[in-house]
């Protein structure tokens, strides 16, 4: 068995394509606009307690791409779960749910919360931008548990020398999140994070740069068609994810 | 199918032709994408007036679209404007720099062909109909006593200038039928609830992509 197959087998996935986070809401749409079928669905960000939007919400469109910045709002766990766990039981591939914390001490409870939850076969971790190994650790030691945990840290974050620890630590595989960019828009600066095909130059180096380890990795953006998705598994991605392009060409 | 470009003073405008399903309301929009183009985020259209088999969208549409280009089209999404039936005097306002041109709809899906119609905005669309009488937006106060139903397209950072135009203290003091567009990126058709569109509305989010992007004027919160 190559590494990808393990790993879709340990995780129960038909196929190596999903969603990012933040992508397709908290339950899949029953329309489709990607060709291949899904092999997973990744929840959008779920915080331990209502989240706020950020108050200067904005997409600032370049050619290539765009800068997103919302503040990744949730309305907490509690309620996320009312509304999915049991329709989250009847779809036909297995959950992910994105967990966005600010401390390792949040994840615990959740954890336990989402031990009950059937289908819920993994939980990706959001690592918060700019901290270092020793804490990433401690995130993914604190989310152990019975679910998967794949720890979702930002390409231009991840350093070669942090792949083998995050193993270590327990995580069955590691998403290369969208970078974080600024742009100038209506004379402002703006923080986010930058989707479109213009990063998958920057996500293929990556992913051939950190597959030589044998952590799972799952490229997480810059795929705007079939071909750049295949290009990413062929460089040694156990998955791919995808973003906006799922906000196109849906049948009608 | 975009069958046609034309050119206006805020951007260009076009003419698609397309199946007889896709007619949304005033107010509501279609996400659209064209194959083969640099456009990386669907865009949100918004219907001037239909005709026949073809939707006339007001400006803006992508700078890279042609006639000719095949458009996926994804709606009609959201919620529009619901006028009361007996409009007799309709106020149409653009604080967005749009020229009213979202709000146009609403005079040809009236029933009733004596109403009124006063648009307020910094310029007109040069084709106008004669029957829809143009003022600066300086005149808003004057003509609101007249009217028994205002359209608003504005951003949520346009609201102090709304109640300033308008003279009243807070949202809830607006007629309870005003509605208001919100202008804000309509990315997702709701199917991510990224938050990008979030608007509060009643004291609670609300998102525009599907709750909006027409609103209440008087439900809209100030305490954002």
């Amino acid at each position: 068995m190559t590494q990808r197959e393990r790993f879709l087998d340990r995780l129960e996935l038909s196929t190596p394509w999903m969603n990012a986070a933040g992508f397709l809401g908290y339950f899949p749409p029953t329309q489709r606009s990607w060709g291949a079928p899904m092999g997973a669905f990744v929840t959008n960000p779920v915080s331990l307690l209502p989240r706020k939007p950020a108050q200067l919400r904005q997409v600032v469109e370049y050619p290539g791409g765009f800068l997103l910045h919302t503040g990744l709002p949730s309305p907490g766990i509690a309620s996320v779960l009312k509304q999915n766990a049991a329709r989250w039981g009847k779809i036909a591939v297995p959950v992910w749910v994105h967990l966005l914390t600010q401390t390792p001490a949040e994840l615990p409870e959740m954890i336990e919360t989402l031990e009950g939850v059937e289908n819920v076969r993994a939980v990706e971790l959001g690592i918060p931008p700019g901290v270092p190994l020793k804490t990433i650790l401690e995130f993914i030691h604190a989310a152990s548990g019975e679910i998967a945990t794949i720890a979702c840290i930002c390409v231009d974050e991840i350093q070669n020398e942090w792949i083998s620890s995050i193993q270590d630590a327990g995580a069955a595989g590691l998403v290369l999140a969208a970078p974080r960019g600024m742009h100038k828009n209506s004379n402002r600066l703006t923080r986010g994070r930058l989707y479109g095909p213009a990063i998958f130059p920057y996500m293929l180096n990556a992913v051939c740069r950190l597959a030589q380890h044998d952590l799972p990795i799952i490229a997480g953006g810059g795929v705007y068609s079939q071909a750049d998705g295949e290009t990413l598994l062929e460089a040694g991605a156990a998955a791919v994810q995808l973003d906006a392009v799922l906000w196109r060409n849906w049948e009608t | 199918m975009l069958s046609e470009i034309f050119l206006t003073p805020i951007g260009r405008g076009a003419r698609l032709s397309c199946a007889s399903a896709l007619r949304p309301i005033a107010g509501q929009y279609l996400l659209a994408h064209a194959e083969g183009t640099h456009q990386v985020l669907p865009a949100a259209l918004f219907v001037r007036a239909a005709d026949g088999m073809d939707l006339v969208i007001a400006p803006p549409v992508p700078e890279d679209w042609l006639p000719g280009t095949e458009i996926y089209l994804r709606g009609p999404l959201g919620n529009g404007f619901h006028p009361p039936i007996a409009v007799r005097h309709m106020v149409l306002a653009d604080l967005s720099g749009h020229q009213g041109q979202r709000l146009l709809k609403l005079v040809s899906d009236a029933a009733d062909t004596s109403m009124e119609t006063v648009l307020l905005s910094d310029s007109a669309p040069a084709d106008l109909p004669l029957e829809i009488e143009f003022l600066p937006l300086k005149a808003f106060n004057e003509v609101l006593a007249w009217a028994d139903y205002l359209a608003v397209e504005m951003g949520l950072q346009q609201m102090n200038l709304l109640r300033e135009l308008s003279g009243v203290q807070t949202n809830r003091d607006f007629h309870s039928a005003f509605e208001v567009l919100v202008d804000t990126p309509l990315i997702c058709g709701g199917i991510a609830s990224c938050g990008v569109c979030s608007v509060r509305v009643n004291n609670h989010w609300q998102l525009a992509c599907k709750d909006g992007p027409v609103f209440r004027l008087s439900h809209l919160s100030e305490d954002e």
